[in-house]
């Protein structure tokens, strides 16, 4: 476990001297690595989905401005989650005064309240939409030959390496790296229709 | 060839990618922009995988932030400073080991002192005052001894070329008590 995530925060490593080197693209690898995880974490403050997309996107903006600064003493996501809490807590303070600010005008208010919607994140549709793909994605998991399930359960739910699945599923490590990609193209042929 | 790129993919995701395959990889993303909805798709069934209430990314996450950093300056590293000739390394290591031994050597010399002062400090404080006049007598400042000396002698030689009267030169006073 210890050695992944020192792979993990090499491979982040790698990427980040690329960007650093001008290479624009393996940002956009770490920003589709890490955005789910950082829209969750955000939305635990903001407690907002909509609102979570946005200051996500200025946490990878911000992010992407001090890199220069990245010396990579840290791994690269304890950083990135540093950053994604202080913006989160700073569009907190910004909020608080906006709505304090938004109680002197009762029309401002209803305007506040409405915002969300207008941004269509908490629409109807889309949380149907969210919903549809839970099902789908759980119902695919469910319909996955035990040996590949198990295999990308304990990747998933467990973490482990490759090399630990393959000591616990008694088989090689390539068999593994089959295994779970496998599964991940059979949830995906699944899910591809309802995200493009 | 797209299931060994998809395969990279889902490596990649699982930190399992190794350091040399990077660059590969990274080149097949760029040639093929479609593989980003690829990994984000992986993405999210790992989110949904692993949370109850999974907050997923909208379509346009991505885009969104690749649209305001299309205007940004590329992050360039801090320049790094020029390696210098290996004879320059080893002169200024030299200088560097040099400085660093006469340092050491000096808070050596500072520390000898302080720890000796508190012994003689504690040796001599029982007859310290019943010595002090003594030790002033003894070891008068240079300067002053040699000013007194000077003045002395000086007057001496007055009182030897003129002959003032009740006046004694020196040799007369140092010998007083014994007439």
């Amino acid at each position: 476990m210890k050695e992944q995530q020192g792979n993990n925060a090499e491979l982040d490593k790698e990427l980040v001297l690329r960007v650093q080197q001008g290479d624009k693209s393996a940002y956009d690898l770490l920003v589709i690595k890490y955005q789910h995880r950082i829209i969750q974490l955000v939305n635990r403050y903001v407690k907002d989905p909509s609102e979570a997309q946005d200051v996500a996107q200025e946490t990878f903006i911000k992010a992407y401005r001090a890199l220069a600064n990245f010396r990579g003493d840290s791994a690269f996501y304890t950083w990135l989650y540093r950053i994604a809490i202080n913006t989160a807590k700073n569009y907190l303070v910004s909020r608080s005064r906006r709505y304090s600010d938004y109680q002197v005008d009762v029309q401002d208010a209803e305007q506040v309240e409405n915002a969300p919607q207008l941004k269509g994140m908490d629409t109807p549709e889309f949380l149907l939409m969210n919903d549809e793909i839970v099902a789908v994605i759980r119902a695919a998991i469910e319909k996955l030959p035990e040996e590949m399930k198990i295999a990308i359960m304990l990747r998933e739910f467990e973490g482990l390496s490759y090399e630990e699945i393959a000591q616990a599923m008694e088989c090689p490590v390539g068999t593994v790296r089959s295994r779970i990609f496998r599964a991940r193209e059979a949830i995906d042929e699944k899910l591809g229709p309802l995200l493009g | 060839m797209n299931k060994e790129i998809n395969q990279k993919i889902s490596q990649f995701l699982d930190d399992e990618l190794d350091h040399s395959e990077l660059d590969n990889f990274l080149h097949n993303i760029k040639k093929q922009p479609e593989l980003k909805s690829k990994i984000n798709r992986y993405q999210v069934v790992t989110q949904v995988m692993k949370m109850d209430q999974p907050v997923m990314a909208n379509g346009s996450f991505l885009d969104n932030i690749s649209l305001q950093l299309e205007q940004e300056p590329h992050h360039f590293l801090p320049q790094r400073r020029k390696r210098h000739s290996t004879v320059w390394q080893k002169t200024s290591l030299a200088i560097a080991a040099s400085v660093v031994g006469v340092a050491v050597i000096m808070s050596q010399q500072g520390a000898m002192q302080t720890t000796a002062e508190p012994q003689q400090i504690a040796l001599a404080q029982p007859v310290a005052e019943q010595q002090q006049a003594i030790v002033v007598a003894n070891n008068p400042q240079p300067t002053q001894h040699e000013r007194l000396k000077a003045y002395l002698q000086a007057h001496n030689d007055d009182m030897y070329t003129h002959g003032s009267l009740n006046i004694h030169p020196l040799a007369r006073v140092a010998s007083y008590g014994r007439d």
